[in-house]
């Protein structure tokens, strides 16, 4: 019961984002450009993703099924870290080839660069240290 | 890896749902292990095993 609540409750993340996006149309005191449209298409499938995962989420706890399993957190980990690589070259693609940018924000991303390197290293130490346990954490 | 979880199914009168229930796990980890898209863990392995009452090596078949 108490998961079916909890399950029930992610729904406000979703939720939340279609209202402020509904906010930030209502608004907007001028007509949408190429890059207004780009952020509003792509808010709109997340939360359209976010909708349908919840709802999944919500059908399995209905039929008595475990939401979060080794499967699901084995995908999980991989799509974060095929994300966190990728968005290296994210990153360095926006830095040297996108013009326009001030040197100051350059050096922000710089360090934005830098940071997400020491955080993989800090974790991958910890990692390395205590092993991954998965089997235990059903 | 092939497995024979479809078979036993049948054999136990086992739906995915009911499968997954008595392993804890979602109805979608069963699909791809009948598929043969996902290799389990250890621990869900013989989890699975148990409740077909037999040894992993005959639900799990290794190819090759």
């Amino acid at each position: 019961m108490k998961t079916k609540y909890k399950s029930l409750i992610s729904f406000i993340s979703p939720i939340l984002g279609l209202t402020l996006l509904c906010l930030w149309v209502y608004m907007a005191k001028e007509p949408f450009n190429t890059i207004g449209y780009l952020i509003f298409g792509l808010s709109v499938l997340m939360i359209f993703f976010g909708i349908y995962f919840k709802i999944q989420r919500y059908k399995n706890e209905k039929a008595g099924l475990t939401s979060d399993d080794e499967l699901s957190k084995r995908i999980k980990e991989k799509a974060t870290a095929k994300a966190f690589n990728l968005s290296f070259y994210m990153w360095l693609f926006i830095i040297l080839f996108i013009k326009g940018i001030e040197p100051n924000v350059k050096i922000i991303m710089g360090f934005g660069l830098l940071g997400m390197a020491l955080v993989f290293f800090l974790n991958w130490l910890y990692y390395s240290k205590i092993g991954i346990s998965d089997e235990d954490e059903n | 890896m092939k497995t024979r979880i479809k078979e036993l199914r049948a054999r136990d009168n086992l739906t995915q749902v009911e499968l997954a229930q008595k392993v804890n796990v979602r109805r979608e980890t069963i699909v791809f292990l009948e598929k043969g898209k996902y290799n389990p863990s250890l621990k869900l392995a013989h989890d699975i095993s148990q409740v077909f009452k037999m040894n992993i090596e005959e639900v799990f078949i290794m190819k090759g």
